[in-house]
């Protein structure tokens, strides 16, 4: 049971922000083996995780952009590759599933697009050969 | 300078303990833990969490620097673990958080010995 709760709580170290872990998660992880010994290990993990969500919490407001002023603001200007293939992704479902459902509400709009698209297929091959 | 503790904010629980454990000696991160155990009689326990993120709060606040190795005792000046140590203006702090909570317990001793019965 030990060596799983120290796997967990080394998991819960690594949710840690960067800087914190750095200078706090070997002592923390000493803490724990220690601790451990003497104490159930759930009030530690359960330790360790509200200390995830304030430590995250806290990095966050801590990087929230410095204004120098009341009209000047810094902000990140490179562009979110991630956030545009997202933005696509969703584009591209929502458009999928819009046709899908007017595909089974309105059958017959279906039926003179499909008409439609066959129409130039039957013009193309009705056209004689040049050659005879 | 000296109004510094007077406007500041009440410590938290755990930093009172903290900063109450490093008032007499420079501690580890472990023996700050088990201080507060043996001050509180096992009734009240820290967890790394809990007593790193009002550390490094302290810290930020200049109220626990880290302990210099020259300043330790014989038993730890070979001990590689980082040790806390309190500064003058956290034991300024710690002083005032004293004086607040005593001012409590008096206030709260006289209302409840002048607080007569409903029906008398």
């Amino acid at each position: 049971m030990r060596p799983l709760s120290r796997i967990a709580y080394r998991a819960i170290l690594r949710l840690h922000p960067h800087g914190f872990r750095a200078e706090f998660g070997d002592e923390m992880l000493w803490i724990f083996d220690e601790e451990s010994r003497h104490d159930g290990s759930p009030r530690l993990l359960l330790d360790g995780v509200r200390s995830i969500v304030i430590q995250n919490g806290r990095s966050r407001i801590q990087q929230q952009p410095e204004t120098a002023g009341p009209i000047y603001c810094e902000i990140d200007s490179s562009l979110p590759s991630e956030r545009f293939a997202q933005a696509t992704l969703v584009t591209l479902c929502g458009f999928l599933s819009i046709t899908l459902f007017m595909s089974m509400v309105v059958p017959k709009v279906s039926v003179s697009i499909s008409g439609l698209l066959y129409t130039p297929i039957k013009l193309l091959s009705s056209i004689p050969s040049g050659g005879r | 300078m000296k109004n510094e503790p007077k406007t500041s904010p009440p410590l938290s629980t755990a930093a009172q303990y903290i900063l109450l454990a490093l008032a007499s000696e420079d501690l580890h991160g472990y023996g700050i833990i088990q201080q507060i155990a043996s001050q509180t009689q096992g009734s009240y326990r820290v967890g790394p969490g809990t007593l790193y993120d009002n550390l490094k709060k302290l810290m930020d606040q200049k109220l626990v620097i880290d302990a210099p190795r020259t300043g330790r005792k014989d038993r730890d000046s070979d001990d590689d673990r980082r040790f806390y140590h309190l500064t003058t203006s956290g034991r300024a702090v710690l002083s005032a958080e004293i004086d607040r909570l005593q001012s409590i317990v008096v206030e709260a001793q006289l209302r409840l010995r002048e607080r007569k019965p409903r029906n008398a």
